[in-house]
């Protein structure tokens, strides 16, 4: 078994809030990432997967857990060792224009990592950045400009091109195509996938859509509210969502085709606040398939496809796993 | 006689630059569509097409620097006002009401939810409180928000982003208008939450035979939840039909290349060829808008562009359209 | 939203594009230039010298020889607030330097890093928003000597912990912008982050506000004058000037306050429109179009 990447080992992380008490946006997660791999998070509102992205490039520390980066331990690494090591691990945000200083050429801003990481000369350093603006497709006219003058899509390129100039071994996308347009966002993700394919880079995307998650990613993890409910390879997940709040989500979605017979499962009330948080499975307060064992304890993970190497295998956070898969079946046939 | 009619609508925004030269941008060229009672029209477009620009003229909501250069909209037989003239009667608020994106910014934050429902029953005539009160709460139990009576006196900062939608719905239905006009009305939602409210607005519409526009970028919303499409490039509607019909054949190319984008048929296909950049309002090219970007253009593409009839309902404006599957 | 590159035609044509977005800034900077031009220029275009004193032509009305008429020693008005304009500048701006010189680094640190350097910046503001200024001003520039460097020395002081909580202000709001998570991101450590990213945008923000401390700055030194500390006669110096002048408002010889008077309310009000101006323009700039 190859080591990870990097992984994440029982992970918390919590905010203080109103009148004092704490809110675990993160409550307890373990992840590991395979280099070369591309794995997916999605959730919705108050999943915590933004926050896992912060936690996992250390731009906010851990209340509890581990963070080990190729078999080192970084959770609580000094600021300076920890920059030293940002050039393996690298972040792109969901909004570029926000995502760059706006005092800044977009030319500087790329130059950034290498004058940090690298001891390449000026003259270097200039080569290097044109380089990268052909990689990632933009006219070389634009490095002057400001982030103002350039259009969205443009503008993420840039970042995409500063997260890469220090070949990193992690990136981590946080809704990368999210603010943009349409037409733009298939232009983005191509480049990603590009680049995977040409440098080995792992690559962890964070969205809330699932179909552009179905299209990037090997392996793909839900979370609800601050915990992994179910995890597995992206294709079997997607055939064959195991988890109530899974199929819940998958049921969810449009997909841009007409033809397609939506079979959309009942939704049974709203996310619960993070105050408020039911007991037992965090699912519980919303689930059709709720028994009293269900409310004393967070369900043990049981793995579906027992099995396959360990990296690939499908687990699901529930009690109620056999009869998860009959409940899609007959709401199916109602519909 | 169709309920609503929109004839080659042309708005233009007249600024100043910088260096205080006049720009103009021209924000809508030759808008024409029609709606029948009854009918969802989804209204697609990415940022700059012009949709929510559309919406704010049938709202007869117009105002400098906006300036209608031509075209006319006619509504139940009448023709609207296109700029806001106060004291005009126009049926924007009555017959035609508008559901506002972004929840939390567009209801009043002073006033409660219950006080807002019925504030705007009194604006279009309703002089009697208690038939006010009772109506607000029936709408609020249409749309599926819990326990409404007590809902009736929550401050919008208690309401969770769904819950804040809905009250939106309810109010843009309150007054039962003719067209129902729906601004992106998902964004910022949950997926899961957004699929409900969709189904509610989409039930209420069609229970009461309203007609609606959905302002989306989203694709899906409009293949589930409208009859008819129009997408919009630069100002202009380039294709526009039922729904079933435009995603069969997308005959536009530009049509064509948005539903190629989309992760699915990526999925498919693979990744089609990468995409020109926004059209630039202050400096649109003669003939057709979309030519610069077309990968099929030619020279009969620096002409006006037609309006070609494919089917009944469905009309492209291609000089070279694809041809339907 | 795309971006067009429009070359101005005209040389005038900045300007005019500048004066229609904000007619405030261009009024105020016209003000202040107007004076700036009198202070630089003040002896080539002052028709006497501001001391000579024509002992038989005193407190003869405008008109005539005197424009602005003589005061109580015969003086020439005109020339006095003329120069008067060297001695708002030479404290002002000496003293804004000053304000930006401490209150620039202590805002961006006690911004950036909080901690104790926060606390005692934000309780020594506390302390000068109970006190009325003009005392203690008043009560350091007496014991210090009563000279013009003190009395820039305690301007420039006094201004300094305002300016800082602006600049303080500007460093909270730009920490927690996305950037400054990139620029972490990408490896800067923290002195890097403050000097190459935070800095120059914390500056921006807090540019409009020089101006308004400039003009407090000239309100306050001829206020000083004015009670009589720092700046005395025959020094042409407006707050003196006033305090002459008020003297002989009772007797009917306006014209020895008025001047003065109107010199420094137009000049502070210049800056002050300056100001106002120039947060108009740093607005983020509005984008193309709308949808």
């Amino acid at each position: 078994m190859n080591r990870p990447l990097i992984e994440l080992r029982a992970v918390v992380k919590k905010f203080p809030a109103e009148g004092g008490a704490q809110v675990s946006a993160v409550d307890g997660v373990s992840l590991n990432i395979q280099p070369g791999e591309s794995v997916g998070l999605v959730g919705e509102s108050g999943s915590g997967k933004s926050t896992l992205g912060l936690l996992m490039t250390r731009l906010t520390p851990v209340s509890s857990g581990q963070i080990i980066f190729d078999g080192q331990n970084i959770t609580h690494l000094s600021d300076d060792a920890m920059r030293q090591l940002r050039s393996q691990i690298q972040m792109v945000f969901q909004d570029p224009w926000g995502a760059l200083n706006p005092r800044m050429t977009v030319g500087r801003s790329m130059a950034e990592p290498l004058k940090l990481h690298t001891r390449l000369t000026e003259v270097q350093r200039q080569q290097a950045v044109s380089d990268l603006a052909d990689r990632v497709h933009l006219p070389k006219a634009s490095l002057q400009r400001f982030p103002h003058e350039l259009s969205g899509g443009q503008l993420q390129r840039v970042c995409i091109a500063r997260a890469i100039a220090s070949k990193p071994r992690l990136l981590v996308l946080d809704e990368p195509t999210s603010s943009l347009d349409l037409s733009v966002r298939a232009g983005i993700l191509e480049l990603l996938d590009t680049i995977r394919k040409e440098t080995g880079v792992a690559l962890l995307l964070i969205s809330h859509d699932l179909e552009t998650v179905e299209l990037m990613t090997q392996r793909l993890l839900v979370l609800y509210l601050g915990r992994v409910v179910e995890q597995g390879p992206t294709r079997e997940i997607f055939n064959q969502p195991a988890h109530p709040y899974t199929q819940t989500l998958m049921s969810a979605n449009l997909p841009a085709d007409p033809t397609v017979v939506l079979s959309r499962l009942p939704n049974v009330g709203e996310i619960p606040s993070p105050l408020n948080l039911p007991a037992g499975c965090l699912f519980s307060s919303r689930c059709p398939l709720v028994r009293a064992q269900c409310q004393q304890a967070f369900p043990a993970f049981s793995i579906l496809n027992g099995s396959v190497a360990h990296s690939n295998v499908h687990e699901v956070a529930c009690n109620r796993v056999a009869d998860a898969s009959h409940w899609l079946t007959r709401t199916h046939q109602n519909s | 006689m169709s309920l609503l009619s929109v004839e080659d609508l042309h708005v233009h925004f007249i600024a100043r630059g910088i260096n205080n030269q006049l720009r103009t941008a021209k924000a809508l060229n030759g808008v024409s569509f029609t709606l029948e009672p009854g009918q969802v029209l989804g209204l697609v477009g990415e940022t700059g097409a012009g949709k929510s620009l559309t919406a704010l003229a049938l709202l007869g909501l117009l105002r400098p620097p906006a300036k209608v250069v031509a075209g006319k909209i006619q509504f139940e037989g009448q023709e609207l006002g296109l700029l806001d003239q106060p004291g005009h009667r126009s049926p924007r608020g009555k017959s035609i009401t508008l559901i506002p994106q972004s929840p939390k910014t567009s209801l009043d934050p002073t006033a409660r939810i219950g006080d807002q429902l019925i504030r705007i029953q009194r604006e279009h005539g309703q002089t009697d409180t208690a038939k006010a009160h009772a109506r607000a709460i029936e709408m609020l139990g249409q749309v599926q928000i819990p326990d409404p009576v007590q809902r009736m006196k929550a401050w919008p900062h208690e309401l969770s982003g769904g819950m804040a939608q809905r009250v939106l719905i309810a109010a843009g239905l309150i007054n039962s208008p003719r067209l129902v006009i729906a601004d992106e009305p998902t964004t910022g939602l949950d997926l899961t939450v957004q699929a409900e409210v969709l189904d509610i607005f989409k039930r209420l519409v069609t229970a009461n035979g309203m007609s609606a526009i959905i302002i989306t970028h989203d694709l899906g919303i409009v293949a589930h939840y409208c009859d008819r499409m129009a997408v919009m490039f630069a100002g202009t509607i380039i294709e526009e039909g039922p729904v079933n019909q435009v995603f069969g054949a997308q005959s536009h190319p530009y049509t064509q290349s948005l539903i190629a984008s989309t992760p699915k048929q990526i999925a498919l296909h693979g990744f089609a060829s990468a995409v020109g950049s926004p059209p630039n309002l202050y400096d649109l090219p003669s003939g057709c808008v979309y030519k610069d970007r077309c990968p099929k253009a030619q020279a009969v593409c620096d002409t006006r562009l037609p309006t070609l009839d494919l089917e009944s309902g469905h009309r492209v404006r291609c000089h070279l359209p694809n041809h339907p599957q | 939203m795309s971006a067009e590159a429009a070359t101005p035609s005209h040389w005038l044509a900045y300007p005019l594009g500048l004066a229609r977005r904000s007619p405030t800034f261009v009024v105020g900077l016209g003000i202040v230039l107007f004076f700036l031009g009198l202070a630089l220029l003040a002896p080539v275009i002052a028709p006497f010298n501001p001391t000579q004193s024509f002992s038989y032509e005193v407190l003869q009305a405008p008109g005539g020889r005197f424009f602005f008429g003589s005061d109580g020693n015969g003086m020439d008005v005109l020339s006095r607030v003329i120069h008067g304009s060297r001695y708002a500048f030479g404290i002002a701006v000496p003293a804004g330097l000053i304000m930006v010189g401490i209150g620039l680094p202590l805002g961006l640190l006690a911004g950036y890093k909080g901690g104790w350097l926060d606390e005692a910046l934000l309780r020594t503001l506390d302390v000068l928003r109970a006190f009325p200024t003009i005392i203690l001003a008043l009560a350091v520039v007496a014991a210090t000597g009563q000279s013009l460097v003190s009395m820039v020395v305690v301007i420039g002081l006094l201004d300094s912990p305002i300016f800082a909580r602006v600049v303080r202000a500007e460093v909270l709001t730009l920490r927690s912008s996305t950037f400054v998570k990139a620029a972490i991101a990408v490896g800067n450590p923290s002195w890097r982050v403050m000097w190459v990213h935070i800095l120059p945008n914390a500056i921006l923000g807090a540019t409009a506000q020089l101006p308004m401390r400039m003009a407090w700055a000239v309100r306050i030194s001829a206020t000083l004058a004015f009670i009589g500390v720092g700046i005395q006669a025959p020094t042409p110096e407006w707050g003196a000037m006033i305090r002459q002048g008020a003297e002989y408002v009772i007797t009917g010889e306006w014209w020895v306050a008025l001047f003065p008077g109107l010199a420094l309310m137009t000049l502070v009000l210049g800056f002050n429109l300056l100001g106002d101006g120039l947060t108009d323009l740093l607005d983020p700039k509005r984008r193309g179009v709308g949808k």
